[in-house]
């Protein structure tokens, strides 16, 4: 656990921080949030004692950090950075290797946690772990830089900034991969951002930061509810509400939906009389289509209806957010759209009421 | 960071210290000569000559130009070395000019003085003038009956084509081109001058052998041995214009004190060398391209001075 | 080639090495290919090579011929090999007239005429280019580089031990100051390592001061810049004083060999030069170092000491090392100039010739100065390649092509 107790940081006449106090529980993940040069990139080196308090003092565990000796700390600390910083001469297993050969290791414990390290962050350790960082993508070098991070299993991992280089589409996909990572291990994580996006997406707790002073410390939808000023209301941006659909996830707001197999009798479905819809599943329950007796008529061919659409636009996974389902709804003029599984089975439905259900106050899944 | 440079600086002073070899052994005597062929041959006979007869020399033969190795000997880095008495006209301001015209007057004149002033002492000159000189090539001489700076003096007036190769210096001094011209009446327009700054008498020798750019006449030196070879002859300076340059040993007196014998043994070999067979042995360095150190060899066990 | 570039036009591509072609053997059959004169310092008459191996001048025509030829089509292969050839073939055609021409004769000098400098120079040339258009890799360059020279000297040894060159003039100059030669030769390379190891620390600490510090850098380049502009004979020439000077009042320093005069003043400056581009390249090799890779190195509990050895040392050295070449090729020449305040090395032989207009004495100092600086220029180029770290050549190779 990690504490700040009246921490302050002067450069020369500049006020970088001012009277932080702050608590970082273990085993979650913190972001800093805040404009540029509120100092959250300052705080976070304040923990790996790359920058030093001039008041106050930062305390890990109880044990204040200036008795802990600079590099033994830090070989500890996992530490990730925006540019990366990977060392151009060494391989990539060499890279991820350092702390553990700093930590003198055994050789065959090292290279075994080199190649478990790059399987953790979605890199074959047989094609990437001889190449070299001028050969890797943007998006590959950072996920050797989180591997060389989580390399000697340290308990705390400071990330600045470290998908801001990355291009949109690869910082979600890296977003979504280190959530999943985070949800294995547990680490104890300081990330700073200046993406409130992000912020939102990933954190268990948000310390937002303005001009060297924290203004509000609280779980994301705590925030997302009940900002604490105009600043951060502004901050937030005005969608506060699509934002905090963001955070929740189609499985937890799914309620389970009327399907019929396609070898059954799907003109009876049709004639049958009743108003309803019925999602068709083949024989492994995967996901076909659509008949609703209110727009097909009896006469009309079922096959050819299911045919015709084109569902995949559709249907969500189950892991999607609240917010991708809302903009698939809108998109396609549906109320309802099917969820489905990774092998596109169907699990279920949601429709737009589900939806507002999420979105009010407080409101938790059934 | 200041202290970080300075004791580096003071590392490289002292590598370089160390890394230069020491040479203290017993207290040799070191011998340095001007880097011409002539100061060569006679600086390695010197080496040889000494070293054979038991006296430790450092051979450092072939040092530098005349300032250089005169500045070496007053720097205590050498100890000898073959030094031209008229000279003395250019190391000791206000002399009488003519007192080195004369070839015992200048000797004296000089060897009293550099004693005095500088604690060096100048052994017994060898019989030779090397001294500024105006040469002839040989087939014009012997066509227009060039024998003397008379007989130019008269071809020069009476029209006659000449073209001189000489160095800056020659033509400027006050000493050399116009104390000929104003002792033998001749005066040379500048078309008739070919002017090398710096220049050495084998380029203005070279030059009027192969008659590049007009050139029939040359400056050079008497006791040059590539005269003859290049087609040359010296035109004799009957009304003795210019000073007497005589080789001489000379040496640093502590080094004389702790080895009186130099002397008499120099004395023995420079007695006997007179303008041919100087000549002779700077012929066999220039032109035919002998060592230095096997024309030394040769002459001395030619001379019987050593085995 | 990429795709997308014009196909350069045939005829384009062999100008050069026709003109060059045309050059050489207009060289070898016009100019004079020896120069025979009756004594070391008399008038001497050319001897063009139709008149000393009229066969060779035929083989040589015949080889630019070829040379030419194969450069019409793409892909050069036999173009270097026929460059070495006509090389060769020039030497041996040296080798083989020599003796015949002025074997006999003692006192007769045979200099190697312009005609074969300039044939050896377009060959020489030529071989360069059809090395250069070639698509062959860096390493196939270097080895044909190797191969090549070996072969050239492997030809020259032999043509020296059977005694063919003892005719040439240069030859004699050197048989008859063997002893002497040999003693400059060991002083020049002494002289040279000498400041080369004073130069590398001075350069290398100043350097490294530079990169870590504003004053440091400008104080330290100011320094070296200023020196670099004063011309090595002046430099030396300004050393004689004040080390004289100093050798007088503190007599250690005498008996140590320093003094106003000899190797002391030139090793000061000669040390001072070789600091320069050292100093500029290793400053510019830790500059180099990412700083992003820094801070993480920091950031992850490197110390000081590791974080240099382990990450900015690997990074900066194959820049220092081409610093260090650039001085080494730099000291080389400079130590000939050394000659002339009685430092001894080449120079000697340099000068001497020069004050004798003996020009056969100025090349055999000459020649071996270009030699050293070659090795030691392709020496060095070889050891920067093999310190270059193999994750910083494969970024270099990947920009080449352009991934």
């Amino acid at each position: 656990m990690i504490r700040f107790e009246g921490v302050g940081r002067s450069f020369g006449d500049v006020r970088a921080v001012n009277g932080l106090d702050l608590e970082i529980p273990e085993r979650e993940l913190c972001v800093l949030v805040g404009p540029s040069g509120a100092g959250k990139s300052t705080i976070l080196r304040m923990i790996n004692r790359l920058v030093e308090p001039t008041e106050g003092r930062v305390a890990l565990d109880g044990r204040d950090l200036r008795s802990i000796g600079a590099e033994t700390l830090r070989r500890g600390i996992g530490y990730v950075i925006q540019g990366v910083g990977l060392f151009p001469h060494l391989t990539v297993s060499a890279n991820v290797s350092v702390v553990p050969e700093l930590l003198g290791w055994p050789r065959a414990r090292i290279a075994g946690r080199s190649r478990e390290m790059l399987e953790l962050v979605g890199l074959d350790p047989d094609r990437y772990g001889p190449r070299y960082p001028s050969q890797l993508s943007g998006g590959e070098a950072q996920r050797v830089g989180v591997a060389r991070a989580l390399a000697s299993d340290p308990p705390i991992l400071l990330m600045d900034e470290p998908f801001s280089a990355v291009d949109p589409v690869n910082r979600l996909r890296l977003q979504n991969e280190f959530l999943s990572i985070q949800r294995r291990l547990r680490k104890t994580v300081v990330f700073v951002t200046h993406d409130v996006d992000e912020a939102i997406r990933l954190a268990d707790r948000i310390a937002v930061l303005r001009a060297g002073s924290l203004v509000q410390y609280d779980e994301p939808e705590a925030i997302l509810d009940r900002p604490a000023d105009a600043f951060i209301a502004g901050f937030l941006g005005a969608d506060r509400a699509l934002k905090r659909l963001s955070r929740r996830t189609i499985r937890d707001w799914m309620r389970p939906a009327a399907s019929a197999r396609v070898d059954s009798d799907l003109a009876e479905l049709l004639c049958g009389g009743g108003q309803g819809y019925w999602w068709i599943v083949d024989g492994d329950g995967r996901l076909l289509g659509c008949l609703d007796s209110t727009l097909a008529g009896c006469s009309e061919d079922p096959r050819e209806i299911i045919a015709s659409q084109r569902i995949e636009d559709m249907a969500m996974n189950h892991d999607a957010s609240l917010k991708d389902a809302l903009s698939v709804m809108l998109g396609s003029s549906a109320r309802t759209i099917p969820v489905v599984d990774g092998a596109f089975r169907l699990v279920g439905e949601i429709g737009l009421d589900d939806v507002e259900r999420a979105a009010d106050h407080g409101g938790k899944p059934k | 960071m200041n202290g970080k440079i300075v004791l580096l600086v003071a590392s490289c002073i002292l590598s370089i210290a160390s890394s230069v070899s020491a040479q203290n052994a017993s207290n040799p005597v070191t011998i340095g000569s001007k880097i011409d062929t002539e100061g060569t041959v006679l600086g390695k006979m010197i080496v040889q000559l000494l070293s054979a007869n038991g006296i430790p020399v450092v051979d450092k033969v072939g040092f530098g130009t005349t300032d250089l190795v005169r500045k070496a000997i007053a720097a205590k880095e050498l100890d000898l070395y073959v030094e031209y008495t008229g000279n003395g006209a250019f190391f000791f301001q206000g002399t009488d000019p003519t007192v080195w015209k004369s070839e015992s007057k200048g000797y004296e004149t000089v060897k009293r003085l550099d004693l005095e002033k500088n604690g060096i002492v100048w052994l017994t000159p060898a019989p030779a003038n090397n001294t500024w000189a105006i040469a002839a090539r040989k087939d014009l001489a012997d066509k227009e009956k060039l024998a003397t700076l008379e007989d130019f003096a008269r071809y020069v007036r009476g029209g006659g084509k000449a073209k001189l190769a000489a160095s800056e210096e020659f033509i400027s001094s006050v000493a050399a081109l116009p104390a000929f011209q104003a002792a033998y009446g001749f005066k040379l327009a500048n078309d008739q001058l070919l002017s090398f700054s710096g220049g050495n008498t084998a380029l203005t020798e070279q030059a009027a052998s192969q008659g590049s750019n007009g050139v029939n006449f040359a400056m050079a030196y008497g006791t040059d041995g590539s005269l003859a070879a290049l087609g040359l002859v010296v035109l004799a300076d009957t009304k003795a214009v210019q000073p007497i340059y005589e080789p001489t040993p000379i040496v640093r007196k502590e080094v004389l004190d702790r080895y009186p014998a130099i002397a008499s043994i120099l004395a023995g070999l420079f007695k006997k060398l007179d303008l041919v067979t100087l000549q002779g042995l700077n012929a066999r360095a220039a032109v035919n391209g002998e060592s230095p150190d096997a024309v030394a060899a040769s002459y001395l066990k030619d001379k019987g001075l050593i085995k | 080639m990429t795709e997308g570039e014009e196909r350069p036009s045939p005829f384009g591509s062999i100008l050069a090495p026709a003109a060059l072609a045309a050059a050489g053997l207009a060289s070898a059959a016009f100019l004079p290919f020896f120069d025979l004169r009756p004594n070391r310092i008399a008038q001497g008459r050319g001897i063009p090579l139709g008149e000393a191996e009229p066969l060779a001048l035929a083989a040589v025509a015949a080889l630019w011929l070829l040379l030419v030829l194969s450069g019409i089509k793409p892909g050069r292969r036999s173009g270097a090999a026929l460059a070495v050839a006509i090389a060769a073939l020039a030497l041996a055609a040296a080798g083989l007239a020599a003796p015949r021409l002025a074997g006999g004769d003692l006192v007769a000098r045979l200099s190697l005429g312009p005609g074969f400098w300039l044939l050896e120079l377009t060959a020489y040339a030529s071989y360069v280019i059809a090395l250069r258009s070639g698509r062959r890799s860096e390493e196939k360059r270097w080895a044909w580089s190797l191969g090549s020279s070996s072969f050239i000297i492997l030809l020259l040894a032999i043509l020296f031990a059977s005694g063919s060159l003892d005719a040439l003039s240069i030859t004699r100059e050197w048989s008859a100051q063997r002893t002497v030669f040999a003693a400059e030769m060991k002083r020049h390379i002494a002289l040279t390592t000498e400041a080369l190891v004073a130069g590398g620390i001075l350069g290398a600490g100043i350097g490294a001061a530079a990169a870590r510090g504003k004053t440091a850098r400008s104080a330290g380049f100011f320094f070296l810049n200023i020196f670099q502009t004063i011309p090595s004979l002046a430099l030396f020439g300004l050393l004689v004083i004040p080390l004289a000077a100093l050798a007088d009042r503190f007599p250690l320093l005498r008996a140590w060999g320093i003094g106003g005069i000899g190797a002391a003043p030139a090793l000061i400056a000669l040390s001072i030069y070789a600091a320069l581009p050292i100093a500029r390249n290793t400053c510019a090799g830790l500059e180099g170092v990412p700083p992003a890779a820094l801070d993480a190195g920091r950031g992850m509990g490197m110390g000081k000491v590791q974080l240099f050895l382990r990450v900015e040392l690997p990074l900066a050295l194959p820049v220092a090392v081409a610093g260090f070449r650039t001085a080494a090729v730099q000291a080389i020449g400079n130590v000939a100039i050394a000659a002339l305040i009685g430092a001894g090395g080449m120079g000697v032989f340099i000068f001497q010739g020069l004050g004798q207009f003996a020009l056969d004495m100025v090349l055999m100092g000459t020649l071996p100065v270009i030699a050293m600086a070659l090795v030691a220029d392709a020496g060095l180029g070889a050891l920067a390649r093999v310190l270059t770290p193999r994750g910083l050549r494969v970024a270099v190779a990947s920009a080449e092509s352009g991934r």
